[in-house]
């Protein structure tokens, strides 16, 4: 029997002086389902994704994890269940694409170097970049560094994976490729992800869930 | 590295304005004996502590270095960035400068005294930053904040400097040059103890250092706790570079340069594989500086900025696999 897990934000209010960016609103994100979010630039989608990773307090509401207040979960507690992508580029010389991956696995506390290096192969395997294991982030093209980054919460084994615009940067062809990767994640490890874009295109083909965030409010789009 | 290292360490001892054959620097550190009793006073009294010293120090500047430019993910930060040496040089500064050229706290020897206002200008600078990266900086926030705090001590120094008596300049000039040769054995303990107190606390947070390259976003939501570890880092530098400056004055370089050296030679910015070699390397450059100073007589930080920097030059420009790895 599968654990269907839930990540719901409850009466959430999100407001800055002079601005109100969420408006007690309600979310429920479940495993093994892919999510959009979309929305114009600046009405709240990487402050909302933010908020239910627990990097942002609200102003009102609560996020909630299988029932659970987040703010209540240790930093490494969260870790366990979100795993996420956020719009800055980490291009480190110095690290490889092992290295970031092996960086996911922090959360685990495993003792055992033999269980971490086979839990960084799955991943990297899973992304598709086994090739580039060794390559240093700053010589992988945005498309690769993504999925990189990707497998690196992939690591952290989470429920749910928030992603801040995917696909940004990305041409069409490594766009359909991040995706089919990412619903392939969903159905494989029953993972609940969550992604917001700009994208119709890829918003419609590749998810099973739309919403969109607007005036302050989200709903859901058929 | 190994032979590079006694190479150094075997010079260090043997050389200077007595010659002491190798054969004899062996016999009296092994067996505290040796044909002429001056060579033993000289290398106990003198070369061995200043060699001590260079090690310990420029292990403890490396390292603080490495964790800095980890702390701001900023390949130009070192020991210096967090206002550490300069609220040291105020601390001096206050009690050398201001003091009219009396070097002394309370009934307290001349060295303890410096070495104890070092201390106290440090790690009042320190938990000034503290402070704010508790309350509500983020790390670039932190490194501006850091900059200002050291452009207004460095303000509060030129201002005693400009009122001071000659001898009180010079003393205070003498110690700003950096030196390793005026530690005894009791501050080379303390700095020793400084030194393996930092090291303890950095293997506690080793694994979350890499983690901590990402960016405190990334850290945050990969089970870092970014502010536990932030103090954690800032108390280890605080100790490492405030011990090195209050015992051999502030000295520039190592702690900006050595890092990039080490993550070159690893070619990886994961701090497991560095550490090792950061600590290794400080202590191998600080001897050669210390060595280059003592056959040039010119002053440390002089030897290790004009040498020094032109090495780093040159290895970006003449390796093209030499980048900053962060």
């Amino acid at each position: 029997m599968s654990i269907t897990n839930q990540l719901e934000a409850r009466n959430l209010v999100l407001s800055f002086p002079g601005k109100t960016l969420l408006n007690a609103t309600s979310l429920t994100i479940e495993s093994g389902m892919v999510t959009s979010l979309q929305g114009r630039n600046g009405t709240g989608k990487s402050t909302l994704l933010r908020c239910l990773a627990g990097l942002h307090a609200p102003t009102a509401g609560e996020v909630m994890l299988n029932g659970t207040p987040i703010s209540k979960m240790s930093v490494l507690e969260r870790s366990r269940f979100i795993g996420a992508l956020w719009t800055e580029r980490v291009r480190i010389p110095g690290i490889s694409v092992q290295d970031l991956v092996l960086m996911g696995t922090f959360n685990s506390g495993r003792s055992s170097e033999t269980s971490s290096t086979k839990l960084v192969n799955e991943c990297v395997e899973e992304l598709g970049i086994s090739d580039l294991a060794n390559s240093p982030l700053d010589r992988l093209s945005d498309g690769e560094l993504q999925k990189a980054m990707i497998a690196r919460a992939l690591a952290q084994q989470p429920s749910f994976l928030l992603l801040d615009e995917p696909t940004t940067y990305l041409d069409y062809v490594a766009k359909e490729e991040l995706m089919k990767t990412l619903v392939h994640i969903c159905n494989s490890r029953g993972v609940g992800i969550l992604f917001t874009s700009h994208d119709l295109d890829i918003i419609r083909t590749y998810t099973h869930r739309k919403l969109e965030l607007k005036d302050a409010a989200i709903t859901q789009i058929d | 590295m190994v032979a590079a290292s006694c190479a150094i360490v075997a010079l260090q001892l043997s050389t200077g304005s007595v010659h002491i054959p190798l054969a004899s620097v062996w016999n009296s550190l092994l067996l505290n004996e040796s044909a002429e009793s001056m060579h033993l006073t000289i290398l106990w009294d003198s070369r061995v502590p200043r060699s001590l010293a260079a090690i310990l120090a420029g292990a403890a500047l490396s390292w603080s270095g490495m964790l800095m430019q980890t702390l701001f993910r900023n390949p130009l930060a070192g020991p210096s960035m967090l206002g550490i040496s300069s609220g040291a040089s105020l601390g001096v500064a206050l009690l050398v400068l201001a003091g009219g050229g009396v070097v002394q706290l309370g009934g307290l020897p001349g060295y303890i005294s410096i070495a104890a206002a070092a201390f106290a200008g440090a790690f009042l600078l320190l938990a000034c930053v503290l402070l704010i990266a508790n309350r509500f900086a983020n790390e670039s926030t932190l490194l501006i904040f850091g900059i200002m705090l050291t452009f207004f001590t460095s303000a509060i120094v030129d201002a005693l400097q400009s009122r001071a008596g000659n001898e009180a300049l010079r003393s205070y000039v003498s110690w700003g040059m950096g030196n390793f040769g005026d530690c005894n054995y009791i501050e080379l303990l303390l700095l020793a103890i400084g030194l393996a107190i930092s090291i303890a606390l950095s293997l506690r947070i080793l694994p979350r250092l890499n983690v901590m390259l990402l960016g405190e976003r990334y850290a945050q939501t990969m089970g870092v706790d970014v502010k536990k570890t932030r103090t954690t880092m800032m108390i280890a530098t605080g100790l490492l570079a405030g011990c090195a400056t209050a015992f051999c004055g502030p000295i520039s370089f190592i702690g900006l340069a050595v890092p990039h050296v080490s993550r070159w030679i690893t070619q990886s910015a994961d701090h497991k594989k560095n550490m090792l070699s950061t600590l290794w390397l400080g202590a191998i450059i600080a001897l050669c500086c210390d060595w280059l100073s003592r056959m040039s007589a010119l002053p440390l930080n002089t030897i290790a900025s004009a040498l020094g920097a032109p090495f780093v030059v040159i290895l970006i420009f003449k390796w093209k696999r030499f980048r900053p790895l962060i």
